[in-house]
């Protein structure tokens, strides 16, 4: 009996501590999930606040960039990532998206959630280049569509007899100079259809001749609100002329200049580019001044400004951008040249008054690229020069060089050996869009980005010969390219 | 004994959870009210900022707690009135921009001049803070673009 009853007394002790057992087991599990509530609540907390924090964040990036673009578009460029506490901040550039007159930034703002998880926050938005825009009178703020492997003739057309000589686009109005009459020769694209292989230049109504050969050529719509044409003569006075193009059928020549002081060999005019009411015209290496600036704010009667300057070299490619440095505005002329030191050239115009300017060839940015090959073509987009030169056996022939500060010097950012000479370059979205004088592949389409090593994008070549010195433009969604055999014009698009 | 122990231990534990779960819910909740208010203030003096093509209050190089400006549509004000943050447009009554939840410790507008080429700004600080004391401090720079 007393063993009985000692039995069912442990027995009941055992039944006890099973049951605190369990007991402990729910307050443990209850406490755990507890535990996870409340720091699940934490972790949204956090969250909520590192959230917002990073979306004002993110914010500030983008307006700091747009306020910066104001007063230098160029100067916002693709960013190291900076730590700013608990986030890391950068501000990136979208190649993709570069245009003449326009860009997307990113403001990406990256932190470590709760747990370790990889947070991000970003932004974007489109800025515009307004300077450049209001300067050069028109541009093309839309990227070219994606492809270009290979590229393809949407369209094509011919003058005969006559060789090409100089380029530009306006709204689809292709206007080009030629060394035969009537040297200046219009083509309506606007309503080219895929394959059209002819008809698309018009011919005068009003019988325009230009009466000489025409080096080069831009067009853009001045103060007046008419467009014109402005074009580098190929003769030894009046070498400057500016042409109404309004209307298109019925060409009018307004105003011819010749260059002052002018004389030796090779007075023609041959390169010009035109700049915020100002036109930039140079002739090759001769007696006398190489470069020389008109103003054509009043585009009826155009004033050279001061008399010229001796360059001392040929120029075959220019293009200008301003520069407002410790307030005052600076006008750099970056030049492909044939000056075996300074391959590439800069030169640093500033105009005290509406009638002077000062001249400086800086010399920090010079270039003297390996051998003695001349520079052939620049272009300048977005703080970046693409400057292309005749061939450089066993040397590169495509370059870019960061163009931010050119009064400090350039820099190599991206060069390659094409084993070609590159005629002409124009650069838009990721692309560069490259005239060579290479056999059976022509035309050729190259990366753009400075930060990535240049790669060629068409490794389906397209065979185009003859192509001319800049010859070759870009404007939404074609680029349009100018021959000296063949079709003298060709519009290009990917398929 | 034992069962009444380990009952009242699971009843207290459990009431002190559910207290600890409603109160930090409420404080996230809290957090969350702050943190809209505030992005909804600093949305609507963006808005108001934006486009405007001159800012009469407060003056160039000046700060106060007051801001005025000239937009399209008319003069829009911003004032600090006790703990509210508020908006008036043209010759309408000033309205509360923020609710009773989150109250506007300390608010100032910055007039800074424009500089080094960037445009004129508006630096806009404020301190917000929600029912359980919990503060924050929010401050937005807004370039003028004319």
């Amino acid at each position: 009996m007393r063993d009985k009853l000692i039995g069912q007394i442990n027995k009941e002790s055992g039944i006890s501590t099973l049951e605190m057992l369990i007991a402990l087991a729910l307050i443990t599990i209850s406490i755990s999930a507890v535990i996870l509530v409340v720091f699940g609540n934490q972790s949204v907390s956090a969250d909520i606040v590192t959230n917002n924090e990073a979306l004002i964040k993110s914010q500030a990036i983008i307006e700091d960039a747009r306020a910066q673009s104001l007063l230098d578009y160029s100067s916002v460029v693709t960013t190291s990532p900076v730590v700013d506490g608990v986030y890391t901040k950068q501000t990136v550039i979208d190649q993709a998206s570069v245009t003449q007159c326009g860009k997307d930034v990113y403001s990406t703002v990256s932190w470590k959630g709760d747990g370790n998880r990889n947070l991000h926050m970003q932004f974007k938005t489109h800025l515009t280049d307004f300077v450049t825009a209001f300067a050069v009178g028109h541009c093309s703020g839309t990227p070219p569509p994606s492809g270009w492997n290979p590229p393809a003739t949407f369209a094509s057309s011919n003058f005969n007899p006559g060789k090409p000589t100089g380029l530009d686009i306006l709204n689809r109005i292709v206007y080009m100079t030629s060394d035969h009459s009537p040297y200046l020769h219009i083509a309506d694209t606007r309503t080219a259809t895929l394959g059209q292989s002819s008809g698309l230049f018009v011919t005068f109504a009003n019988s325009f001749d230009d009466g000489t050969q025409l080096n080069d050529i831009k067009v853009t719509r001045l103060s007046d609100g008419k467009i014109y044409a402005m074009v580098a003569r190929d003769t030894s006075t009046d070498q400057f002329e500016i042409i109404d193009v309004d209307d298109f059928l019925n060409p009018v020549s307004v105003a011819k200049l010749s260059l002052a002081g002018v004389a030796g060999a090779s007075p023609e005019g041959w390169r010009l580019f035109y700049y915020s009411n100002k036109v930039y015209v140079v002739a090759r290496f001769t007696a006398g001044p190489e470069l020389h600036i008109f103003d054509v704010s009043t585009p009826t009667s155009p004033v050279e400004i001061g008399s010229g300057t001796d360059l001392g070299r040929t120029v075959e490619s220019l293009a200008v951008t301003k520069k407002n440095i410790s307030g005052t505005d600076h006008y750099f002329i970056f030049t492909a040249a044939d000056k075996n030191s300074a391959e590439v050239s800069v030169f640093d115009i500033v105009y005290p008054t509406a009638a002077t300017y000062t001249f400086n060839e800086i010399t920090a940015p010079d270039q003297n690229l390996p051998g003695n090959q001349d520079g052939a073509t620049a272009h300048y987009l977005n703080g970046y020069l693409y400057f292309g030169r005749n061939s450089a056996p066993g040397g590169s022939d495509f370059y870019i060089f960061d163009a931010h500060s050119p009064q400090g010097g350039l820099t190599i950012k991206q060069e390659q050996n094409i084993n070609t000479s590159v005629l002409g370059v124009v650069v838009a979205g990721p692309y560069s869009f490259l005239a060579t004088s290479k056999a059976n592949e022509e035309f050729q389409v190259w990366t753009s980005d400075p930060d990535q090593t240049l790669t060629k994008v068409n490794t389906v070549s397209f065979n185009f010969p003859n192509l001319v010195n800049n010859g070759v433009v870009y404007e939404y969604p074609y680029i349009y390219v100018i021959s000296q055999g063949n079709d003298a014009l060709r519009i290009l698009y990917t398929p | 004994m034992i069962y009444l122990a380990l009952f009242s231990i699971i009843i207290g534990g459990s009431m002190i959870t559910a207290y600890s779960i409603i109160e930090n819910s409420d404080k996230t909740q809290a957090q969350v009210v702050l943190q809209e208010e505030a992005n909804f203030m600093l949305r609507k003096l963006d808005w108001a900022i934006t486009g405007s093509s001159s800012i009469t209050l407060p003056m160039v190089g000046s700060s106060g707690t007051g801001l005025e400006l000239t937009k399209s549509i008319g003069t829009i004000e911003f004032q600090l009135n006790g703990n509210k943050l508020q908006i008036k447009k043209g010759a309408g009554a000033f309205l509360d921009l923020n609710n009773a939840n989150v109250t506007i410790d300390s608010l100032f507008f910055a007039h800074v001049a424009g500089g080094g080429g960037k445009p004129e700004s508006v630096v806009t600080t404020f301190v917000l803070v929600d029912n359980y004391g919990h503060n924050q401090t929010f401050s937005q720079t807004k370039y003028l673009r004319k």
